[in-house]
């Protein structure tokens, strides 16, 4: 048994994290009350930090917890609260599309499942690629600003435009004049 | 730090004067009452203007690409076509666009603001080399997209296209982003040409990932130029959205996001040719067909001239189909075509319209001969091109483009975009019958005109009759946008 | 018990996965505060009076009688705009971070690079600010 956990840690950790996140993320659509929906998608924003983090990029599930859990949930819980909660019980869950919808969900599970399979088994890579700068070992987040603010650094300007549009937008369609 | 040619970034000139133009624009109005529409137009043409002028001017083509800025970006015959196009599309929308962003309490700065954001935002994508590149920008786009199509807040057909192109957008930009991270993960590149170069290997190694991958690339791909299966939220869009906003998505986007999916499929996929011909002959005979079928029973102008985009949309998948030099020119000349007859089109939709969305119906065309009669006649000749009877652009482009599948072999796909073309005269043609021979009554909206909507169809219809009368040098300005074949 | 825990798992936990292991002290975090939160609701459980009444239901308003329902107000729409304007400068600031790691192997040119995307970002704040999003908030 001791074998198995020190074999398989990481491989029970990442399933064990996988389906919070796939439960949490069936909860979120699924559930009733609406704040329940809200915290299943934190969990779901959690479980996926979790997993990033397993895999040594570490920016990216610093990310994670800022801008989603963070700021995205934060957007959630406003949306909850500008909406009418008391009407929202008469309004049904799913409609009539929910069985085709579920067969062809099914079907892309089915389908990525078998995409992912068909691949040979092998241990996961080691991460020295994500955390190394020129052959050293620098950790993820050096490397990563090293690629962004060099070698992608048009993409990075574009998107600062992109978040200037998004303000915008925000402003547009959100001030009431 | 860092070892960067500077004067790379002189390439981009361009692009950065637009981006600070829309800058500028903004700024100037979100101080106060905000900038008068004409003022803000007058802008915004200026920059689009000097705009194009730097791409013309910015670097001497040749025939070797030039990559910039560690191969994000490209610099060839293929992108500084194309962004002339989408500059010359953009200034015509803005032109269209005075008269309506000026009278109400919508907002002429941010309005053109975006404008100039999301074509930047289109001049980095047919640039791009890289997928990431191109995924940000076409982001960039589309965002702006949707502001803009949800831009008349107060009406709720705008709310619902906005809602609409916002959702599926966003779900057709993940899906891409998906399939090309599947790619990434086979290949190991993102670069167009080393992933071109790294893919036979990676078909053997990653098994079913390749084919994956490029699926879903395409599909989100196909989702952005409206291309059947993928098409569900262009009638709904482009019928909500602020009239000059469909004229903008029809041309300029459809233009850019057909230049993307020609290279990354050309240059990016071009081991994986066999395969996807079979899916875009697949598609392109589809949309075809449904685009055509469908717009037979419309009787709001805006939704047919959706369909018809559609149907296009097939059209001009032929020539990349055909995948050969005269398939990519012929590609490159119909969109030029095609934006301006789109453009024209959709000005007139303009000349007619009124608040509350009156003005859509064909029946509103009813003799407009009568009471406007150099108005009818150029939408009589957008009519000819859209159909594509001589002597308009639109023929020759139609021509090229069979010519050019017929050429590669694809002579089934080719002989269903004729006879679809043969139906589309009756819808087309059902809009010149009311102009020509209906009788105006009380109800039908008298057509406003403006300096600015004269001035854009004139030159539309000059352009349309001038591609289709002396089509030779735009031939050869279109065969300058070409790509390496495999 | 726990000696032969010590004596089986010890050895064996570093090998399990190292790095994870670096995780543990917020395994702790969590374990404590779910465990704070339990805490203080259970000692509330046991210590408050066992009331149901209609007065119970009622929000709580330091004492004074609450004069209309909550869900009859209709909350601004400002508080949503500032959100959607908070999510895009959290963005920005989290571009912010890798800068600053490698700030001294990207010098100058970095700098500038970040100056300009920060100087977008400013015009759209300015651009906020002066349609007035930000006030009455």
């Amino acid at each position: 048994m001791i074998e198995l956990l020190t074999q398989h840690g990481e491989a029970i950790l990442f399933y064990a994290f996988a389906l919070a996140a796939v439960v949490s993320a069936v909860g979120v659509i699924s559930l009733r009350n609406p704040m329940y929906c809200a915290l299943s998608l934190l969990v779901t924003f959690l479980a996926v930090a979790a997993l990033f983090l397993m895999r040594h990029a570490e920016l990216l599930g610093m990310v994670q917890l800022f801008v989603y859990g963070g700021g995205i949930m934060v957007l959630f819980l406003f949306v909850i609260m500008l909406v009418n909660l008391h009407r929202l019980r008469e309004v049904r869950l799913f409609n009539e599309q929910v069985p085709i919808a579920l067969v062809l969900g099914v079907l892309l599970v089915a389908l990525f499942g078998w995409v992912f399979l068909s691949l040979p088994a092998s241990a996961p890579g080691d991460s020295t690629a994500l955390v190394s700068l020129d052959g050293e070992v620098v950790g993820n987040a050096k490397a990563v600003a090293w690629v962004l603010y060099t070698e992608y650094l048009l993409p990075f300007e574009i998107a600062s435009i992109f978040l200037l549009v998004a303000m915008i937008g925000a402003v547009v369609l959100g001030r009431r004049d | 730090m860092p070892a960067f040619d500077l004067r790379e970034f002189l390439l981009l000139a361009p692009e950065i004067l637009l981006a600070i133009g829309g800058l500028a624009l903004l700024l100037a109005g979100s101080v106060g009452r905000g900038v008068p529409g004409r003022v803000a137009a007058s802008l915004s043409l200026f920059f689009l203007v000097a705009t194009a002028l730097l791409v013309l001017t910015v670097e001497e083509v040749g025939p070797e690409p030039r990559l910039i800025l560690g191969s994000s970006f490209v610099l060839d015959g293929f992108a500084r076509f194309f962004k002339l196009v989408i500059l010359a599309g953009t200034a015509l929308t803005v032109l269209i666009s005075v008269r309506f962003v000026d009278d109400g309490a919508y907002r002429a700065g941010e309005y053109h603001a975006l404008l100039l954001l999301a074509t930047t935002g289109m001049m980095f994508m047919v640039g791009g080399f890289n997928l990431v590149s191109i995924w940000i920008a076409l982001e960039l786009m589309a965002l702006s997209s949707y502001i803009l199509a949800g831009y008349f807040k107060r009406e709720t057909r705008s709310n619902e296209a906005a809602l609409k192109y916002f959702v599926l957008g966003a779900l057709s930009s993940a899906i891409l982003l998906y399939g090309a991270s599947l790619l990434y993960g086979a290949t190991g590149e993102l670069r167009l040409d080393l992933l071109a170069a790294a893919l036979p290997e990676a078909m053997v190694t990653g098994r079913l990932l390749v084919p994956t991958g490029w699926l879903m690339l395409s599909v989100g791909l196909l989702f952005k130029v409206a291309a059947v299966p993928f098409h569900v939220w262009t009638p709904d869009v482009y019928v909500g959205a602020p009239t000059p906003v469909t004229a903008y998505l029809a041309a300029a986007s459809k233009t850019a996001s057909f230049a993307i999916l020609v290279r990354i499929f050309v240059q990016g996929l071009p081991t994986l040719l066999p395969d996807w011909q079979i899916v875009i002959a697949a598609v392109a005979s589809v949309t075809m067909i449904w685009g055509n079928l469908a717009a037979l029973t419309q009787t709001n102008v805006k939704r047919m001239l959706a369909y018809s985009s559609i149907a296009h949309a097939g059209y001009v998948l032929l020539g990349l189909l055909a995948a050969s030099v005269i398939g990519l020119w012929s590609v490159a000349f119909y969109l030029l075509a095609y934006t301006f007859i789109t453009l024209g089109a959709f000005a007139m939709v303009v000349v007619l319209e009124r608040r509350e969305y009156a003005g859509e119906e064909v029946s509103d065309y009813a003799g407009l001969a009568r009471r406007a009669p150099w108005l009818a006649a150029a939408m009589l000749v957008f009519l000819l091109a859209l159909t594509g009877i001589p002597p308009t652009g639109g023929f020759v482009g139609k021509v090229y483009l069979f010519a050019a599948a017929v050429e590669a072999g694809w002579t089934w796909v080719a002989v269903i975009g004729v006879l679809t073309s043969a139906i589309s005269l009756y819808y087309y043609f059902s809009i010149a019958v009311q102009m020509y021979l209906k009788e105006s009554t009380r109800d039908t909206p008298e057509p406003l005109g403006s300096p600015a909507l004269t001035a854009a169809i004139a030159t539309c219809v000059v352009a349309t009759l001038v591609l289709g009368l002396f089509p030779g040098p735009f031939i050869e300005f279109a065969q300058a946008a070409g790509l390496p074949l495999p | 018990m726990i000696l032969a825990f010590r004596s089986y798992a010890l050895p064996i936990l570093p090998a399990i996965c190292s790095r994870v292991l670096g995780y543990l002290p917020i395994l702790v975090f969590c374990v404590v505060a779910v465990l704070f939160l339990a805490g203080t609701l259970l000692a509330a459980r046991l210590l408050r009076h066992a009331g149901s009444g209609a007065t119970d239901r009622e929000p709580y308003e330091c004492g004074n009688e609450p004069e209309s329902f909550a869900h009859d107000h209709r909350f601004s729409i400002r508080y949503y705009l500032l959100a959607v304007l908070f999510v895009i400068f959290d963005v920005e600031t989290v571009f912010l971070f890798p800068w600053a790691v490698m700030f001294d192997q990207l010098a100058l040119f970095g700098f500038i690079e970040m100056m300009v995307f920060l100087t977008i970002l400013v015009v759209g704040y300015v651009y906020v600010w002066n349609r007035g999003a930000l006030s009455w908030a």
